[in-house]
């Protein structure tokens, strides 16, 4: 028994509404994509490949890095808060919370003077770290909470066989995990792939760019002046159709990560 | 000896991260903060003189009423919309996952693609069907983007339709967590639909509702993605919120000095709307 008893036709009723409502907006790109002229073309698609499909690849390959970069920094953390018993524990699981205080464009000015000192402006390095910030935090928290649930016996009797730590994080924890870390990975790929401010702030090359930043440069036909609705609506679907595709199959894992993690964190 | 520092060094990878890319870069922009700085990055020292400028700049005043709204009007919608959706999806009905993937689609978007996609429906050329659909149905076009009052609630509306998947899974996690026995004996007891809502969901919703509201609080604080894409923080400052106008100082204007000024105001903002909220959870 719920609230509303299952009343059918109110809850359908609200169940569509809200699904127009969210479709609307996504649905809406559509007919401008396909639109050049006042007629049915692909036209617009042929032309976001041509101006700026070299930076999907940019996207994917600085979300992937980060991503596996995220989830193997992050279950080693995890582990070592959930299992570990050391000074200053608390304090440093504390300091995690710090990203989500802190308005990350703040950083962007001192990160280029240390970036540029260290030779890697004009690279995708200061990109990839800085995207740890962005579900570091959360990820942590999902995946020490999968590994406080993982009862502490199985590892306790590998150890007595003679397995280091090590071997037991590798061996016995990290299969026991994988479904906290499928929701990790999903998180910050998601969260990666469509960054934009800070790719926007460090990006300045042109073959550099990530498909937010293009799609921001070459939608305005002049600066600030008229947008051309249909390259932006061709770029708009291609940039976001891959990770729909992705959430659709893996709903349950965004579900449970974002569950766990905002709840504990 | 090994077993000792064991934790520390497995740490420490995440740790040499925050402190190469949040920590020194905070610190440094504490200390930007009381400089003067060029654009070829030299810097003055003027101690105060930045925090001065920034209580009689009428920008950043301005900047502090568009955040105020933008903030609370969208924590207050996507809190709505989230619990509305949440109460819909927990009825448990024949088609509810599909409904739920539907509603997480906005969680899959970018803000440059959520930003492009709304400011095409605010259009008012051919494209912007929100008012294509006001005129069908007789009423007058709305200046979406052009009216100094209205641009930035329709920053808001769009940030609550992009963020309210994400208040739905936080509050869905917590309705699934109070027992159909409770609702059935206050149905026993005789209780309405409403006094069901408010004696029993609202209450041992609570937790749920405290995590969810601080979290998107502090998110959309911090938030301008969109804003940026839309508006630049235009017409004329209407939608410059404050981590915006922090943008705009530094990249626009080159002042990085006064922009790491006001970043460091939103940083003491941040910490005492969290103090506000470990306070409330503790009573």
């Amino acid at each position: 028994v719920t609230l509303l008893k299952g009343n059918h036709i109110v809850v359908y009723f609200g169940l569509t509404i809200c699904t127009i409502g969210t479709l609307l907006p996504i649905m809406w790109l559509i007919p401008a994509a396909f639109t050049k002229n006042a007629a049915l073309s692909t036209e617009n698609f042929r032309e976001v490949v041509h101006v700026m499909g070299y930076s999907y690849a940019n996207s994917l390959v600085i979300a992937c890095v980060s991503t596996i970069m995220n989830v193997v920094v992050c279950s080693i953390s995890a582990y070592t808060f959930a299992r570990m018993d050391f000074r200053g524990r608390g304090f440093l699981y504390n300091v995690l919370f710090l990203p989500y205080l802190t308005p990350i464009v703040l950083l962007t000015i001192p990160l280029y003077v240390i970036f540029r000192a260290l030779g890697v402006i004009n690279t995708f390095v200061p990109l990839i770290l800085l995207y740890q910030l962005l579900m570091g935090p959360v990820n942590i928290w999902i995946l020490t909470d999968y590994i406080k649930s993982i009862p502490k016996e199985v590892e306790e009797s590998a150890l007595i066989d003679g397995c280091n730590q090590l071997q037991v994080f590798a061996r016995i924890t990290l299969p026991l995990l994988a479904s906290g870390i499928v929701s990790a990975a999903l998180l910050s790929f998601i969260a990666s792939w469509n960054e934009f401010i800070l790719a926007t702030t460090f990006l300045n090359v042109r073959n550099l760019y990530t498909f937010t930043k293009a799609i921001y440069i070459f939608s305005a036909v002049n600066p600030r002046g008229a947008i051309d609705w249909g390259f932006v609506s061709a770029a708009s679907i291609l940039g976001m159709s891959p990770l729909i595709v992705f959430l659709m199959i893996l709903r349950k894992y965004l579900v449970a990560g974002l569950a766990r993690g905002a709840v504990k964190g | 000896v090994l077993r000792k520092w064991l934790p520390y060094v497995s740490v420490s990878p995440l740790f040499l991260i925050y402190t190469i890319v949040l920590i020194i870069p905070i610190a440094w922009a504490i200390y930007l903060s009381f400089n003067e700085v060029t654009i070829s990055l030299r810097t003055t020292f003027v101690f105060l003189d930045n925090y001065v400028q920034l209580f009689g700049d009428p920008y950043f005043h301005n900047s502090l009423r568009a955040s105020a709204v933008f903030v609370v009007g969208s924590v207050i919608g996507q809190f709505i919309l989230g619990l509305l959706m949440a109460l819909l999806l927990n009825e448990g009905l024949k088609g509810t996952s599909f409904f739920r993937t539907i509603f997480m689609v906005t969680m899959a978007l970018s803000d440059a693609v959520v930003g492009y996609a709304w400011y095409m429906m605010y259009n008012e050329s051919e494209h912007g069907i929100i008012n294509s659909m006001l005129r069908s149905i007789g009423f007058p076009a709305v200046e979406w983007l052009t009216n100094l009052n209205m641009a930035v609630w329709s920053m808001t509306i769009a940030n609550i339709w992009f963020g309210g998947s994400f208040a739905m899974i936080i509050l869905e996690t917590g309705l699934k967590s109070i027992s159909s026995e409770v609702y059935e004996a206050a149905i026993i007891d005789g209780a309405s639909k409403l006094q069901r809502f408010g004696n029993i969901t609202i209450p041992l919703l609570k937790p749920f509702i405290a995590t969810c509201l601080t979290i998107i609080t502090l998110l959309t604080f911090n938030y301008f993605g969109l804003i940026l894409v839309i508006t630049g923080g235009g017409p004329i400052h209407s939608t410059e919120v404050v981590p915006l106008y922090m943008w705009n100082l530094a990249f626009e204007f080159g002042e990085f000095g006064y922009g790491a000024t006001v970043g460091v105001f939103a940083i003491i903002v941040n910490v005492v709307a969290m103090g506000i909220y470990q306070f409330s959870l503790r009573r």
